[in-house]
């Protein structure tokens, strides 16, 4: 158990390195999966294809839509992409780069399960075996057989109980034979990934540093930003009920005329602080304009301006426009150095 | 436990040097894992034998590097501009060479463990062995000798080779194949020997124990970097949604902005030393800036110069040019001066 918490816990000490634990876990459990999953080959002549590359790519795409929904990152690229412009333009690079971070960390997993069933074999052994060439292979080459009878002996060979055909391919044989170009392809897959990752992560650098600083920036911004966010409705929500109570008990108790009613002057600090949290909403009406206002139009990034918000998105200020931006031409270089 | 923790948490180089350990422990469960399948097919043996010793090793050198902190910090240091601090080419080699260090230990570990088992060299090289050598095989044609020496490696076609052939040639092999993984082994730690003992002798002790100096400060800076971003975020979001709750049209507007800034673990909030950021231009200035133009490695930005009882204020900026740092200054009294200095 201390193992797993020291794990868990460096896991959660940055954002990053927990989406990296996710990912390493759903690799893991592919991997798990498939040495569970019980593969049964059909052996019939037109189903062997079908079900082996069944099994190839139809888990890799569930697993893939997996690793986006257990992405928290989803919604909010989702959200960022629908929202209406509002005070705050969006800015694509950032979208793409959203969008591009979480389909890397989706693909992990369904790529291993790929490889596993690549290096495995059993899979390109019940799809291909009715392809093998019985010319190197076979046993003898004058057989009587019509294309369609040695078609379904050939379907037969993944199957070991049933196999008939000794006479003109050895079951051994031809399986070996399958599972070496499986694994071929299983290895030559994995080194295509893994160069691609490497590629990815060690030349993109050299490719508008400058530019990728600012995306990954704001990306992580508006992830913070709607966290706060959420945790300052949360907070309120919480006030507004208590006060709520609150008051409905008060009214019960004057209602019922009971007498003996005693504040003290804590209850009354509390009392304040719980109103001072309430940010100024006090009623559903207030708080639904709040959260749609929030959605329809985002305030601008500017800590210098005081804008008034009326609930009309359509309420523009020029001078505010020009510094939504998030993305911006290059400036010169000479006027800067760092106060670090 | 503790002490693993405690060293996970000293630096980069510590999560690197167990990165590679857990690839190599990796490496070796995967060999274990995965059964040679000889083809037994003349003219496949040798593309796969060769084959299962050398395509996995890749695929671990490149995860090794891939997963590396160094390798990605050596190519951003090659790529930035100059600015205002002029590269170290040994800094890059020393990230370089540590990372290529660390990469090549799984790939090196999963080819000794080949080599040391024996059954891929068995199966590359059966159909290269020398017939003459055996006695069983001498009165053979070349095609069933072709067909004979390629089914060698495969145990289940004994019936059609005696299996005393099959068990000399594996034997001479496999003996090949391990003198081969041993004196890899004997001439690595040869190698890491003499390079250990010979190192300090060789190169100048001093320049190396710069250079080691200067990459761990370039991870630090960047790491520090980050989080100086980050933490700026936080803040930044803060200040943005109260902005937006205190422009709402309402009666009651007195009141303070209560969520509880985030704690982290446990210690005082971090300083924000973007606090003066108000628009996202200025940030993008500072992201910009950082990139085109590193500071350089020099914390007397503004120096003092005591000249004949006045004192003046020196500070350096970059010329227009950017190929060097100027600076005006008055010395007793005298009109302005300036002073250039090159990168």
């Amino acid at each position: 158990m201390d193992k797993f918490r020291m794990v868990f816990q460096f896991l959660q000490s940055n954002q990053e390195s927990f989406m990296n634990g996710i990912c390493g876990i759903m690799a893991l459990a592919s991997a798990h999966l498939y040495s569970a999953f019980d593969f049964n080959c059909p052996c019939l002549p037109d189903y062997n294809l079908l079900y082996g590359m069944g099994i190839l790519f139809v888990p890799p795409v569930v697993l893939f839509l997996l690793g986006f929904v257990m992405n928290n990152n989803v919604s909010m690229l989702a959200e960022e992409w629908k929202r209406p412009t509002g005070m705050r333009q969006k800015d694509p690079s950032v979208l793409r780069y959203m969008f591009c971070s979480m389909t890397q960390r989706a693909l992990i997993a369904p790529a291993v399960w790929i490889s596993v069933t690549l290096l495995d074999g059993k899979c390109f052994i019940c799809s291909f075996s009715t392809d093998i060439p019985l010319d190197k292979l076979g046993n003898q080459t004058d057989h009587e057989l019509s294309e369609r009878e040695l078609k379904r002996i050939l379907a037969r060979i993944p199957c070991k109980d049933i196999f008939n055909g000794h006479e003109i391919v050895s079951r051994e044989v031809a399986a070996r034979y399958l599972r070496c170009i499986s694994q071929a392809v299983g290895w030559f897959f994995v080194l295509t990934i893994t160069f691609l990752a490497f590629l990815v992560r060690a030349i993109r650098p050299c490719f508008t540093q400058a530019a990728f600083l600012k995306t990954k920036y704001w990306s992580h911004y508006i992830d913070i930003e709607r966290k706060l966010f959420e945790e300052t409705c949360t907070e309120h929500a919480k006030s507004f009920a208590k006060i709520c109570i609150q008051q409905f008990f008060e009214g019960m108790n004057k209602e019922m005329g009971l007498r003996h009613v005693h504040y003290q002057e804590t209850q009354k600090e509390e009392d304040k602080e719980e109103t001072e949290k309430l940010l100024g909403v006090t009623d559903q009406g207030t708080m639904n304009k709040v959260l749609k206002n929030w959605h329809r139009c985002k305030p601008p990034l500017n800590l210098n301006h005081d804008v008034c918000q009326n609930g009309n998105a359509s309420a523009f200020n020029n001078h505010n426009v020009q510094f939504n931006n998030l993305s911006l031409p290059r400036r010169e270089v000479a006027a800067y150095y760092s106060k670090v | 436990m503790e002490r693993v923790q405690k060293y996970m948490q000293s630096g980069t180089e510590a999560l690197m040097n167990i990165a590679a350990l857990i690839l190599t422990v990796i490496s070796v469960k995967l060999y274990m894992t995965f059964e040679v399948f000889c083809p037994c097919l003349p003219g496949f043996n040798m593309v796969y034998g060769i084959g299962f010793m050398f395509i996995p090793p890749s695929v671990f050198l490149f995860l090794g590097l891939t997963i590396n902190r160094y390798c990605i910090l050596a190519t951003e240091e090659h790529v930035r501009p100059v600015g205002g601090r002029t590269k170290n080419p040994a800094i890059m080699k020393n990230m370089i060479s540590s990372t290529v260090q660390r990469a090549l230990l799984a790939p090196v570990m999963w080819i000794i463990m080949s080599l040391l088992d024996g059954k891929s060299i068995i199966c590359a090289f059966s159909e290269s062995v020398n017939p003459e050598k055996f006695a069983e095989l001498s009165n053979k044609t070349e095609t069933e000798l072709e067909l004979l020496l390629a089914k060698i490696p495969c145990k289940k076609h004994d019936e059609e080779i005696n299996i005393s052939i099959r068990k000399a040639v594996s034997r001479y092999l496999r003996c090949l194949s391990q003198a081969l993984g041993w004196s890899i082994i004997f001439l690595l730690i040869l190698l890491a020997a003499v390079a250990r003992a010979l190192k300090p002798l060789l190169s100048n002790s001093a320049v190396a124990m710069q250079n080691s100096y200067w990459t761990r400060y370039t991870d630090f800076e960047e790491k520090f970097f980050d989080k100086a971003c980050y933490t700026h975020n936080y803040n930044f979001a803060y200040k943005a949604i109260s902005r937006y709750f205190e422009s709402l049209e309402n009666e009651n507007r007195q009141y303070i902005f209560a969520i509880p800034k985030k704690k982290h673990d446990g210690k005082q909030d971090e300083k924000d030393y973007l606090d003066w950021i108000t628009c996202p231009e200025q940030l993008d200035q500072v992201l910009e800036a950082w990139y085109d133009y590193r500071p350089p490695l020099n914390l007397n930005q503004n120096m003092q110069l005591h000249c004949e009882g006045e004192r003046v204020t020196l500070s350096w900026v970059p010329n227009e040019n950017n190929d060097g740092c100027v600076c005006s200054f008055r010395e007793n009294g005298t009109s302005q001066k300036t002073a250039f200095k090159e990168f």
